[in-house]
């Protein structure tokens, strides 16, 4: 009896545990997140933010990473995911799990954000990983100065293991305080242990989006990253009478082409302030160690046309994409999918942090 | 073809003045060689009379050649006047009788406040250096400002006196003017060589554009025995290229009428250069580069006759013909030139000089750096010319980074800050100074051939620990016309770190390149990644047919002044070799393209 009362109480003690917890968790009551276009894949509520997704399918799950602060209206940027499962009306999410955070100290205590990942064959410390995820950090919290890291897993959706340092630095005492390395994207080379990895540098005298191909195989002696060079920017498109800024891209392998999903620049020049569409070129990759390398476009601007529905106008901020992606870097599907952030903003205060939403449209390309 | 209108022009005048009397001047100083033992001649009535050694204690010294003062039947004085600038009274200069009759001429001394003349001078048969003071004269007040010499023709009608190499205690010397009467056949330029010692001055005489300058030399002898001729020219006092033609008058043969033929040595031929104290090299035949000081040899089976000549020959260079007559004739469109010409004479022997290193793989050198062998010579092929752009420094030093492709000499260029007080740019008259230099570099053969390359090369040190904005810009020739080219904004191009072991496609920000702290090794664009800048007007679809007549480094001067960068090896490129990756290797290597087979 004795045993049932002790059981008993500490059943109660921790169902009061849990559900404080869950009280505190969910202190802030569920406000759905304005809507200005097509439907968000999935809704976080007003008090998290919910950009630059990664949506990889691996068998009848598709895991979409992205970027959303861990506590409740608090910007610390983190790596969430939400699984889905396919439906006859498309993809259904389940709830939102935060899979990646800041470390207490070091080069990525300060957030980290626009992750990526890829299947393949990795080796850290003695332990064999199935899953490479790359990822933005920074030291702390001023925009500038991001490098690159990675984590490893033996499932999609965890646990990951960081490895200590960048992968991909930016030294700010040579090439100058600025944004630094970042917005990484995968691609499985050989569904092993090497990627092709692109990211955006920007660095005080300019900004461009560049190609790693790194070899992970060994993890804690990565090899590569000082051959890093830059993507072709002709046959790329953007508005005004500027020279092409290529940055923040999400790529995708489609047969003999490479496809990216880029922003469209420039940005807009109200609040808030980043792409009103984004563009999706192809390439043939063997064309991208050329001097003449060129893409062709496929979707010039993808903006609020195409994503509006009956009853409003269409997002009107369109940015931070990706390409849907199975397990090593090929795209899903028939067409190419975008997974895109959009979002709505207080029209008043322009305040549109926490209203950012993903949606997810398929292209015929 | 207008060049060779004007020219012709010259000639005619020059061949009746030199069967007018400087055949004779020539004949009587027995200079001429004898033909049977062909030693070489000197020509110049100066050279074998005065020497172009440095003396001890000349605060600065004239260099000049000489004056043929002659009879133009209607003044019986010629005048020649000299520009002074300093204050001194005392003058050294050198006169050569070629009469076997002594000969007398004054000197004037002038002022702001008048004139004061000399007695009679004496000049015995041949070389006197005479003196002259003009506190000794009677009356003389004031800073000298010109001397004149007087010649009387009325009295040596049919003679000459030559007058050269002239000394002034105070300062620096210009050759000004002539009065109307007088006729020079040669008409040099008259600077002083205390330049290099940053002493006084340096005056310049200003050239009228669209004139021809000529300097002749009447042989008066069979050539036959001779390969070529040479002569020596300083265009160090300037900052610019000299333009000369080249040619040979004969005489009309029997048979013949006119003047008899003419040869020419094409402007793109090649003569021979041996820099004083420096390694010969094969350069343009016509084109003298800037800051160059040494002989030039020119060999007759370079001579060619041109296509637009009508009159009537055999169809050969007869250089038995014994009325031959050299001459040389400078562009004075080339703007305010500077420069000594000297000891012009006949070779025996012109010994060719073949370009080494001028390919190697798919590299095709413009510029190997080889042909420099000191710092000072570097200005042959290398110098900031627009008054305007901001100077950098330029020091040759060993390529210490050597790798497959390049070795030897480089540059070290360092950027400074623009020029406070520039010379008025000659085109525009603006006097504002650029924020950016501009290094230039002139092909030594006027335009390097560089038909069926694929793009630019060149080796690149950048020596700091933060990125360089690295800015070139080409011309190549339009229907003989420079057309610029630069790197298009987002331009792509390979830089091939040797010191790293890394190949990579960069874009370019703007219009020039980046290079990144510490990169070591090639940088290679393909002529695809340039375009003509916006003021260009030179129309016409990219070649590589016509050759590459120019390259200049432009560097933000604001952003780099004090900035360190080695530069070395610029050529052209052959393959379409590009770049090998951890997961690509390109069908041809740039390893392989670079280092190639030597051929």
């Amino acid at each position: 009896m004795k045993k049932r009362w002790i059981a008993a109480l500490c059943a109660l003690t921790l169902a009061l545990t849990l559900g404080l917890a869950g009280c505190k968790t969910d202190e802030a009551p569920f406000t759905p997140k304005p809507v200005d276009g097509v439907p968000l894949a999935f809704d976080d509520g007003i008090s998290y933010y919910a950009y630059a997704p990664a949506a990889v399918v691996d068998g009848e799950r598709m895991y979409l990473y992205y970027t959303s602060n861990r506590t409740a209206e608090q910007n610390d940027p983190s790596i969430a995911l939400r699984v889905g499962k396919r439906t006859a009306d498309g993809w259904s999410f389940g709830d939102r799990s935060i899979v990646l955070e800041a470390s207490a100290s070091g080069w990525d205590a300060g957030g980290v954000t626009d992750a990526d990942v890829v299947k393949g064959a990795f080796s850290y410390q003695g332990t064999q990983y199935s899953w490479l995820m790359v990822y933005q950090g920074r030291a702390d919290r001023a925009e500038n100065n991001h490098q690159i890291g990675a984590a490893l897993a033996n499932a999609p959706d965890g646990p990951w293991v960081k490895l200590g340092e960048p992968v991909l630095t930016y030294d700010d005492a040579e090439t100058g305080y600025a944004w630094g390395v970042g917005q990484p994207t995968l691609l499985s080379y050989d569904r092993a242990g090497k990627v092709y990895l692109s990211y955006t540098r920007g660095e005080t005298l300019f900004t461009g989006q560049f190609l790693a191909e790194l070899d992970f195989s060994d993890a804690s002696a990565v090899t590569g990253a000082d051959a890093a060079f830059m993507l072709p920017e002709t046959g790329l498109q953007d508005g005004g009478s500027g020279t092409v800024l290529f940055n923040n891209v999400g790529l995708a392998a489609r047969g003999a082409n490479w496809y990216a999903v880029r922003d469209f620049n420039p940005v807009a020049s109200a609040a808030p302030s980043v792409a009103t569409a984004v563009q999706v070129a192809h390439i043939d990759p063997a064309d991208i160690y050329t001097a003449d390398g060129s893409w062709t476009v496929d979707e010039e601007r993808l903006n609020f046309l195409d994503l509006a529905a009956e009853d409003n106008n269409g997002w009107e901020r369109v940015y931070s994409a990706s390409i849907v992606k199975d397990a090593y870097g090929q795209a899903y599907g028939n067409g190419i999918t975008v997974a895109a952030s959009v979002t709505s903003y207080d029209p008043t205060t322009r305040e549109y942090l926490y209203y950012q939403g993903i949606i997810l449209h398929e292209l015929p390309v | 073809m207008k060049r060779f209108k004007c020219l012709f022009a010259a000639v005619l005048l020059l061949f009746c003045l030199a069967c007018a009397g400087w055949v004779g001047a020539v004949a009587e100083d027995g200079a001429s060689g004898a033909a049977g033992t062909a030693p070489d001649v000197s020509l110049s009535p100066s050279a074998g009379v005065f020497s172009y050694a440095a003396e001890a204690g000349v605060l600065v010294r004239l260099i000049s050649t000489s004056y043929d003062i002659r009879d133009d039947e209607g003044d019986p004085v010629q005048r020649v006047r000299f520009d002074l600038a300093g204050s001194g009274s005392e003058l050294t200069m050198r006169v050569f009788n070629p009469s076997s009759n002594p000969q007398r001429f004054r000197v004037a001394f002038l002022t702001a406040e008048g004139r004061w003349e000399s007695g009679y001078v004496q000049a015995a048969s041949g070389a006197n250096e005479l003196g002259f003071s003009a506190s000794a004269v009677d009356g003389f007040s004031g800073t000298l400002a010109a001397v004149e010499v007087l010649y009387s023709a009325f009295e040596y009608s049919g003679n000459s006196l030559i007058f050269g190499q002239m000394t002034y205690s105070g300062g620096d010397v210009a050759w000004a003017a002539e009065n109307a009467g007088w006729q020079c056949i040669e008409n040099p330029i008259v600077e002083a060589e205390a330049f290099f010692a940053d002493e006084g001055t340096l005056l310049s005489r200003g050239v009228q554009a669209g004139v021809w300058y000529p300097v002749t030399f009447a042989t008066q002898q069979d050539m036959s025995a001779y390969e070529g001729f040479s002569y020596y020219i300083d265009t160090s006092l300037g900052d610019r290229q000299v333009f000369f033609n080249k040619y040979v008058q004969e005489r009309a043969r029997p048979g013949e009428t006119g003047f008899g033929e003419e040869w020419y040595l094409p402007d793109d031929g090649v003569a021979y250069y041996h820099p004083d104290g420096g390694i010969p090299f094969r350069g343009a035949a016509n084109t003298v580069p800037a800051y160059f000081r040494g002989r030039v040899y020119c060999s007759f089976s370079a001579f060619r006759m041109p296509e637009w000549m009508t009159y009537p020959g055999n169809g050969v260079l007869d250089l038995d013909d014994t009325s031959g007559l050299i001459g040389l004739t400078f562009d004075g469109g080339l703007g305010d030139v500077r420069f000594i010409l000297k000891d012009f004479r006949l070779e025996t022997t012109v010994e060719e000089i073949e370009y080494e290193g001028l390919r190697q793989g798919d590299l095709r050198y413009l510029d190997d750096m080889s042909t420099y062998a000191s710092t000072e010579t570097v200005a042959f092929g290398w110098r900031t010319n627009w008054s305007l752009a901001s100077p950098c420094a330029v020091t040759l030093i060993e390529n210490e980074w050597t790798t497959s492709g390049a070795a030897g000499n480089a540059l070290r260029i360092v950027p400074q800050t623009a020029p406070e007080n520039p010379a008025p740019d000659p085109a525009t008259g603006q006097t504002a100074p650029t924020n950016y230099t501009a290094l230039e570099f002139f092909p030594v053969e006027g335009s390097a051939d560089i038909a069926g390359s694929q793009g630019i090369t060149f080796f690149l040190r950048n020596e700091e620990s933060e990125p360089l904005l690295f800015g070139f810009e080409f011309d190549i020739l339009q229907n003989g016309v420079r057309q610029r080219w630069g790197v298009k904004p987002r331009g792509r191009y390979i830089l091939y770190d040797t010191l790293r072991g890394t190949q990579k496609l960069y874009n370019a920000p703007e219009r020039s390149l980046y290079i990144p702290a510490g990169f070591t090794g090639w940088v290679r664009v393909d002529f695809g990644q340039f375009e003509n800048p916006s003021w260009e007007t030179v129309g016409g679809a990219f070649t590589t047919e016509t050759g590459l007549a120019y390259f200049v480094i432009n560097i933000d001067t604001l952003q780099y002044t004090g900035h360190s960068f080695v530069f070395d090896s610029l050529a052209v490129y052959t393959s379409d070799a590009g770049i090998s990756t951890p997961f690509h290797t390109a069908n041809t290597t740039l390893d392989q393209a670079i280092g190639g087979n030597g051929t």
